[in-house]
C-alpha cells in the first residue's frame, strides 16, 4: 500500500479524533505497526491536538487535587456511574461504538432468582434513599451558592458606594482648598429665584460647578455654562440639573476668567451663547 | 510571518520536549504505585482535563466529581497504557471524555441539567487556564486564525466526543466533507505547533 497516499487519505485524523469505525481502527494500527512512518504521523497528529487542549484548559476549582489524592488513599473507589471498562489505549472510543448487547432472557423460577429479585428490590430502596438524600444536599448546596451570589453582589454595592464617597470627599477638600474662588452667580430678570456657584482653583487649576437651583428646562432645551475671557464666551460644556444634586459636577478649568454664565440654549448647546437666555452670571473677584 | 512562525514553532516544540521527558518519568512512577506522581499528572494535565470534562459536562459541581474519577481511573489502569502505542495525553484525554460522556448519560445527571445550564458559560468565562506566557497568549491568537468550521469539527469529535453520525447531523455535512475539514484543520494546527 502506498504510505503517502494512507496518511493524505485523512483515515489518521480520523482515528486520533476516535471517529474511525472498528474496522478502521484495526487497520490503522496494523499499519502503524508494520510502518514507522505511519505510528510518527499518529504521534504528529495526537501531538498537535494535545496543543490546542492546553489552550482550552479551565482552571479546576481549589482544593480538588487535594480531593484526588484523598480519594487515593481511600483506596480510589469511583462513584461507578461510568461503565466500568477501563479506556483501552488501542480503541479511543470503545463505548461509542460498541452494540448494546441484550443478555437473552432465562425462564423459569428458582431460589435464587427469587433471591436475587428480593436483592435487587432491597438495593434499589437503598438507592432510592441515597438519591433523595443526594437531592437534599444539592438542595442545600445551591441556597449556599444562592447566598455567595447575594454577598458579591452586596460587594460590589458596597464597592460602588465606597467610590461615590470618596469623589465627594475629594470634592470637599477641593472646595475648602485656600486658593478657591466661589464665583457666586446670580439670577438675572429671566432666571427668577435661580442660582449656582463655579469654584475655580489657579492653584490647583480646576473648575466645579454647583447647580444650587435652576428651573427644570424643556425637553428640547439644555443648560449651557460659559466663562467670559478678555470679553468674549467660552464654552464650558451642557448639563443637566440634576447633574450635581449629590455631587460637583467637574468642568473645564480655563485661565483668567472673567466672569462665569448660565444660559439656557437648544439641546446639545450651542456655539455662541443666545444673551437673552441667561439665567444666572456672576464675575470673578479680582486678587 | 516567517519570523513569527519560528517563534511559534520553537515555542512550541521547546514545550512539547519538556514535557516528553516529565511524562516518562510520570509514567514509570504511575506503574510502580507512586501516588504523588497522579498529583503531578495534575498539575500538568489538570486544567486541560477539567475543560475537556466541562465542555461534556457543563456543570461545575458535576465535572469536579467526574474528574476526580478520571484521576483515580488514570492511577488504576496505568497498567493497560502501553507507551509504544500512543501518547500519554492522549490517552488521559480519551480516559476524560469517556467518563465525561458516560456521566452525561445517567438520569441522575439528566435531572441536575435541566435547571443550571447557564453556570457552565460564566463559570468557564471566569475560570480559563492561568497560563499567561507570551507564547501562550500568541498561540492562542494564532489558534483563532482557524477558520471556524475547522475548530467546530475539532471541538465537536475531540472534546465532546460526537460520533460520525452526530457531527454530520449536526452540521449538515457528510463524512467525506468531515474528513477533509479534520485533515485540514489539524495541517493547519501542526504548523502553528510545530509538531
Amino acid at each position: 500500500m502506498n504510505l503517502q497516499a494512507y496518511i493524505t487519505s485523512g483515515i489518521l485524523e480520523l482515528y486520533v479524533h476516535g471517529l474511525a469505525t472498528p474496522d478502521e481502527v484495526r487497520e490503522v494500527e496494523a499499519m502503524a505497526e508494520q510502518h514507522p512512518e505511519i505510528r510518527q504521523e499518529i504521534t504528529s497528529i495526537q501531538r498537535a491536538l494535545e496543543s490546542y487542549a492546553d489552550l482550552h484548559g479551565v482552571q479546576p476549582p481549589d482544593g480538588l487535587k487535594d480531593k484526588i489524592m484523598q480519594r487515593l488513599e481511600n483506596g480510589g473507589a469511583t462513584k461507578g456511574r461510568s461503565k466500568g471498562k477501563p479506556a483501552e489505549q488501542s480503541v479511543p472510543q470503545p463505548e461509542r461504538w460498541r452494540q448494546e448487547s441484550r443478555e437473552t432472557a432465562t425462564s423459569g423460577y428458582s431460589i435464587a432468582s427469587i433471591a436475587a429479585w428480593i436483592l435487587g428490590l432491597a438495593l434499589l430502596l437503598a438507592c432510592v434513599a441515597v438519591f433523595m438524600f443526594w437531592q437534599q444536599a444539592e438542595k442545600a448546596s445551591t441556597q449556599v451558592q444562592a447566598a455567595q451570589a447575594q454577598l458579591e453582589q452586596q460587594k460590589k454595592d458596597c464597592e460602588a458606594e465606597k467610590e461615590k464617597a470618596k469623589k465627594v470627599n475629594d470634592q470637599f477638600y477641593a472646595i475648602r482648598h485656600w486658593a478657591t474662588k466661589p464665583v457666586q452667580m446670580k439670577a438675572t430678570p429671566l432666571g427668577g429665584d435661580a442660582f449656582a456657584v463655579v469654584y475655580w482653583n489657579n492653584i490647583k487649576k480646576s473648575s466645579y460647578l454647583d447647580v444650587v437651583k435652576l428651573p427644570q428646562p424643556p425637553a428640547d432645551k439644555q443648560y449651557q455654562l460659559w466663562a467670559i475671557v478678555d470679553g468674549k464666551p467660552t464654552d464650558m460644556g451642557v448639563f443637566e440639573v440634576t447633574d450635581t444634586k449629590d455631587s460637583l459636577q467637574e468642568v473645564p478649568f480655563i485661565l483668567n476668567p472673567q466672569a462665569f454664565a448660565v444660559t439656557l440654549e437648544p439641546k446639545g448647546g450651542s456655539e455662541s451663547p443666545t444673551l437673552d437666555q441667561m439665567y444666572v452670571v456672576g464675575a470673578v473677584a479680582k486678587g | 510571518m516567517g519570523k513569527n512562525n519560528y517563534f511559534h514553532s520553537f515555542a512550541a516544540v521547546k514545550h512539547q520536549s519538556k514535557i516528553s521527558m516529565q511524562d516518562n518519568d510520570i509514567i514509570n512512577a504511575l506503574k510502580a504505585g507512586d501516588k504523588a506522581a497522579l498529583g503531578q499528572v495534575y498539575d500538568r494535565y489538570g486544567a486541560a482535563l477539567y475543560g475537556v470534562v466541562l465542555r461534556i459536562v457543563q456543570l461545575p459541581e458535576a465535572a469536579e466529581e467526574v474528574v476526580q474519577d478520571v484521576f483515580v481511573k488514570i492511577f488504576r489502569n496505568i497498567g493497560s497504557f502501553d507507551e509504544t502505542k500512543g501518547r500519554f495525553y492522549t490517552w488521559a484525554m480519551n480516559v476524560a471524555r469517556n467518563t465525561a460522556i458516560d456521566a452525561t448519560r445517567t438520569s441522575e445527571f439528566k435531572n441536575r441539567q435541566k435547571t443550571d445550564q447557564f453556570e457552565f458559560v460564566v463559570y468557564s468565562q471566569s475560570h480559563p487556564s492561568t497560563s499567561t506566557a507570551v507564547e501562550t497568549i500568541g498561540l492562542r491568537e494564532l489558534v483563532n486564525t482557524l477558520d471556524e468550521k475547522y475548530r467546530k469539527v475539532i471541538d465537536l469529535a475531540y472534546f465532546q466526543g460526537y460520533t460520525q453520525m452526530e457531527i454530520e447531523q449536526e452540521m449538515n455535512i457528510p463524512i467525506g466533507t468531515v474528513k477533509t475539514r479534520l485533515r485540514l484543520a489539524i495541517k493547519e494546527l501542526r504548523r502553528i505547533f510545530g509538531t
